[in-house]
């Protein structure tokens, strides 16, 4: 687990209370979505598993609607929002359940623990591809039809 | 068959409702083509600790498969592919099982129980002398990458 260069703060910022949906589950919760206690959207994804020292860390990002829901519809990445929003805190949960929050900036992200550029919202992408048969609108959905009947 | 290596499961009563099932096929996503008894830890025995309620803490004593057919068995396989490769655009660091391991338990291996959404999860309590070698019948290794 790398080190982080940030004072730990006491915040309930990014302490999930409601609306927790999980977006991406791979063996365990990837990457997943709620709101804190005022009301903010949060956006969560895990950052490590550190099984000697018996902690996990996660990214939390405070995102607002309209960036929250442009993720959610597939029109940017997790990537971008990284990029985007101002509000991001490492949070190391320890397997007992102790939870310490360090307030960062995108920098202080280890490059490779960074997603990828074509990092979409997993449930967006499969919903365009299940819903891509009616979905498509106009010329272009005339021209894929007609592509398709060729 | 005995489970006293973890008390919580007979405080909790984990076991009501639990079977035997040596003959189905289940899945379990494993980190080599060798699945051993390190696969099979359950999150108590990797040192997680449970929220004070019976339901995490049978959870977190039993070990999670799913249950597959030769039907469905491709749709699975299919799905862990897909969640591999999106998980890695989210994060390619985190260690995660890419290998999935479908196998059948013998009699002794232990009790099993649907649990979770999903009607084919199932949380597997391993009795006491459980070991891969000689608790389950290994019948395919895949890997998911």
């Amino acid at each position: 687990m790398f080190e982080i260069k940030r004072n730990i703060i006491e915040t309930d910022l990014p302490v999930i209370v409601s609306n927790y949906k999980v977006l991406l589950f791979d063996e365990m919760p990837i990457l997943f979505a709620g709101t804190n206690l005022y009301g903010n959207r949060i956006l969560a994804s895990i950052i490590d598993e550190d099984f000697t020292n018996k902690v996990t860390r996660f990214l939390y990002s405070i995102v607002d609607e309209k960036n929250y829901i442009n993720f959610i519809s597939g029109k940017i990445t997790y990537f971008e929002i990284l990029n985007i929003v101002k509000n991001k805190f490492f949070v190391d949960e320890t397997f007992a359940g102790d939870i310490f929050v360090f307030p960062i900036s995108y920098d202080d992200i280890p490059v490779k623990y960074l997603p990828s550029e074509d990092s979409f919202c997993p449930e967006a992408e499969n919903e365009l591809s299940l819903n891509f048969g009616v979905s498509l609108k106009g010329k272009r959905q005339m021209f894929i039809k007609r592509k398709l009947l060729i | 068959m005995k489970f006293d290596k973890t008390p919580i499961i007979h405080d909790c009563n984990c076991l009501e409702n639990a079977n035997e099932d040596s003959h189905n096929h289940f899945l379990r996503r494993v980190y080599s083509n060798t699945p051993n008894d390190t696969d099979f830890h359950t999150y108590a025995e990797l040192g997680k600790i449970p929220k004070d309620n019976c339901k995490d803490k049978c959870s977190y004593n039993g070990v999670s498969i799913n249950l597959t057919t030769e039907l469905t068995y491709q749709l699975i396989i299919k799905k862990y592919k897909e969640n591999i490769q999106a998980r890695k655009k989210i994060n390619a660091q985190i260690s995660i099982p890419e290998y999935c391991f479908r196998f059948k338990m013998r009699e002794t291996a232990g009790k099993i129980i649907q649990s979770g959404n999903e009607v084919t999860h199932f949380t597997f309590y391993k009795a006491d002398d459980f070991t891969v070698d000689n608790s389950i019948e290994n019948l395919e290794v895949t890997h998911l990458l």
